[in-house]
């Protein structure tokens, strides 16, 4: 049977190679990716961008011996809930420090000095001042943050002594560079805490140390001391239903990972796999999860999924967004029904037309004015973030001259909505053509019902917590964590929602609670923990 | 030839060996060290919290112990401390559940019992035993047990000496490139299988923000990737 991975953190990193599937564009973007300048990598769910940030630490691991790569993720970051900023700022400083000093053992370049037996203490202290340094600063920034007691934030290094820190680890080891690979940079969708992330980002430019991250489109903030354009190579991880390798590049991703028999299946009826590898519109998660959930390889099935995936679940998917974003909820809810009510149902109108009247024109192409209201321009930037359209360029030329952008809708989204897509794919897609579009002017009235964005935008910290106030009301009920006896100890002392178990400490529970020690206050405690960071992550 | 001069060429011969393996297995060497400061690194988290460490630090020494034998040519012995060290180890885990053969075994009564460890009903790698303590990872508790029975076969056949390991390895003190590669394979099978086994058991008792590496080591596994925060 086949086994699909649908995530890279799924995958064993010695895995990755033997998976991966490169073509020009993935070998520029590696190349891009190993340069001294700091790159930010965007792309939406699921189109591959760890895959590639797996690669290109191999690629460093294996050709660049004097080149230590850390690849790293911030994606707890939620639970960090620092009174101020700074604090957040060296929260990701210390985990950063971490993780350079595991990727400087794991190359032997230092070894972890405190477990070394088999040495007596003096005959190993004296050897790891480097270790000792930056470990030493790592406690430094995790006591600032971790104790509640008040640290003079003045005693502690400053980013100066960091990047010192990391230019005497290089010199005294013979190293080029540090490259360091965020991952999920901006998944977690705070944007405060997103831009100190960019601020860390900028702030540790140094001639040994070279910064690249994965971002995600739409949702990322970046702060007013960082300019994408300016400071850093912007990146965009887009894969073309038109390009010339399209269907190679997809077909060669599904056979890396299926059995001998789905091979022959695919290889036989090919033209259904080129439908689902097109409506996947770039995006391999998807691919993989549609071939995934077709249990046996006949059209009814493949028509079948295809439309329950791209009718259904990549909808729904994007209206879960508004759940973790809570504060941009309104316009996730919006650009659904501006796409649904407006902009799919133009574009079928155009092809029908189109087919009526005998052209060979097809297109799953929209266009909007540059001066269509922000708020209409925001849910579609959110749009992006699943992935269910794609700017395509901008400044382009519609009726009447006018400037606007032009974007994709998923092929996919468009081609489920036939009654028998896999009949009508081929013609659909040969017809297919970028310069004929439905358009949405300045004033349309698909925005009669736009929402003032002032009144649905907020990003503020206040906002985030009141999205996690959501999740705190809620009864210790939903908390599967923990057993029934469990749950009622909890509610005969009076511990009856989520919060109220949240805001006792260890020493609480085993006080109030006949019969729980630290053990059992432990178990009650991760229960909280963990089902507030199913919530943040996702 | 005395024997002061018999030991310093053999001394002399394994230093040659350690140069000859650094510069083969640098990676290997620098990686398996690694892993080793890991576990070392979980055990003192257990030890931070209050729980029973058993006899888990003794066992990851035989570790420490098996890379150095591996790194002057005694590869018989490097198999058998990585296997001594990797049934410690388990079994300390069975320990920890289990307090009076702890005792017993502290005062002698009682060994490791390695049929004991990998039974599949009750031991360490056992649905049982994952229900218990990590029931997100039950998933996988059949695969790392065969993988466990697997790595403690091919190197319980150096340490009781099966005709075919003396063929591999030989009696005399000399560099084998292939028993090296060998023994970093099974390095890497057990050194995952004993940080499965420890989250499995420990983690859910432990303060999360110290356990980044695991998230690095393991992001793999479904079960524990989620529960330290990483995406679904």
């Amino acid at each position: 049977m086949s086994t699909f991975y649908l995530r890279t953190e799924s995958i064993k990193p010695e895995e990755i190679k033997q998976l991966s599937v490169v073509n020009d564009q993935d070998k520029s973007l590696i190349k891009n990716l190993l340069l001294p300048d700091p790159c930010l990598l965007e792309g939406s769910r699921g189109t591959g961008k760890s895959f590639l940030l797996r690669l290109a630490e191999i690629e460093i691991n294996d050709k660049l011996p004097k080149c230590v790569c850390v690849y790293m993720s911030f994606n707890i970051s939620s639970l960090i809930d620092t009174s101020d900023q700074l604090q957040f700022y060296h929260w990701m400083l210390a985990k950063t420090l971490k993780s350079l000093l595991n990727s400087i053992r794991k190359k032997g370049i230092i070894i972890n000095s405190d477990s070394v037996s088999l040495l007596s203490n003096d005959e190993n202290e004296s050897s790891d001042e480097i270790n000792v340094n930056l470990k030493n600063i790592i406690k430094l920034y995790e006591n600032s943050f971790k104790g509640k007691s008040e640290i003079n934030i003045n005693s502690l290094p400053d980013i100066e002594d960091v990047k010192e820190a990391i230019e005497i680890i290089c010199k005294e080891n013979d190293l080029e560079r540090i490259y360091f690979m965020f991952d999920e940079a901006a998944h977690v969708f705070r944007p405060e805490q997103q831009r100190q992330f960019f601020s860390l980002f900028k702030d540790l430019r140094s001639p040994y140390i070279t910064c690249n991250a994965a971002i995600y489109p739409g949702v990322t903030y970046f702060g007013n001391s960082f300019e994408p354009l300016h400071d850093c190579i912007y990146l965009k991880l887009e894969r073309d239903v038109r390009d010339s390798d399209y269907i190679d590049y997809f077909k060669e991703i599904v056979f890396k990972q299926a059995d001998e028999s789905l091979k022959r299946i695919i290889k036989t009826k090919l033209s259904d796999f080129i439908t689902l590898a097109l409506s996947a519109g770039g995006n391999p998660r998807f691919l993989l999860n549609t071939i995934r959930d077709i249990q046996t390889f006949n059209s009814t099935n493949i028509e079948q999924v295809l439309k329950n995936f791209y009718r259904i679940k990549i909808w729904s998917e994007h209206t879960d967004l508004g759940e973790k974003y809570f504060g941009h909820k309104g316009l996730i809810d919006w650009g659904r029904d501006f796409l649904e009510n407006n902009v799919i149902p133009a574009i079928q109108r155009y092809n029908t037309t189109r087919l009526d009247s005998g052209k060979d024109e097809s297109t799953i192409y929209f266009w909007v004015h540059k001066d269509a209201p922000e708020t209409v321009k925001e849910s579609l930037r959110l749009l992006t973030y699943t992935g269910i359209i794609r700017k395509v360029d901008s400044g382009i030329r519609a009726t009447k001259a006018q400037l606007g952008d032009r974007y994709e809708v998923k092929y996919g989204c468009i081609l489920s909505l036939d009654a028998k897509p896999l009949n009508n794919s081929k013609s659909f897609f040969t017809n297919l053509t970028i310069t004929k579009f439905p358009e949405f002017g300045k004033n349309s009235p698909a925005y009669n019902h736009v929402l003032d964005l002032a009144k649905v935008i907020n990003d503020e910290e206040r906002i985030f917590k009141e999205s996690i106030t959501n999740i705190l009301s809620k009864s210790i009920k939903v908390l599967h964590l923990l057993t029934t006896w469990q749950k009622n100890k909890l509610n005969e002392a009076n511990i009856l929602t989520i919060s109220d178990l949240h805001n006792k400490t260890e020493a609480d529970l085993i006080d109030k609670i006949y019969n729980v020690g630290p053990a059992r206050a432990r178990i009650m405690k991760t229960a909280v923990d963990a089902e507030l960071l199913e919530y943040i992550s996702g | 030839m005395e024997i002061k001069s018999y030991i310093t060429k053999l001394l002399e011969k394994s230093n040659e060996i350690s140069i000859k393996s650094i510069s083969e297995y640098h990676n290997e060497l620098s990686d398996s060290h690694f892993k080793y400061g890991l576990l070392y690194d979980f055990i003192e988290e257990i030890i931070n919290s209050n729980e029973e460490p058993c006899a888990l630090k003794n066992a990851i020494s035989q570790l420490e112990t098996s890379i150095y034998c591996l790194s002057l040519g005694l590869y018989r012995q490097a198999y058998s401390s990585l296997r001594l060290g990797f049934e410690l180890a388990l079994g300390s885990i069975q320990f920890s559940v289990n307090k009076l053969d702890f005792l017993e075994w502290q005062i002698g009564k009682q060994d490791v019992k390695w049929s004991k460890i990998i039974d599949e009903e009750n031991g360490v790698l056992s649905k049982r035993f994952f229900d218990v303590f990590f029931p997100e990872l039950t998933t996988v508790v059949e695969y790392y047990n065969s993988s466990a029975k697997n790595s403690y076969r091919k190197l319980s056949e150096f340490v009781h000496g099966n005709n075919e390991t003396w063929k591999k390895d030989g009696l005399e003190l000399t560099y084998n490139s292939n028993l090296a590669k060998n023994y970093f394979s099974h390095y890497k099978s057990i050194s995952e299988i004993l940080l499965i086994c420890l989250s499995m058991r420990y983690l859910k008792h432990l303060e999360r923000g110290n356990l980044d590496f695991i998230l690095t080591e393991l992001s793999h596994i479904e079960g524990i990737r989620l529960y330290l925060g990483g995406p679904k």
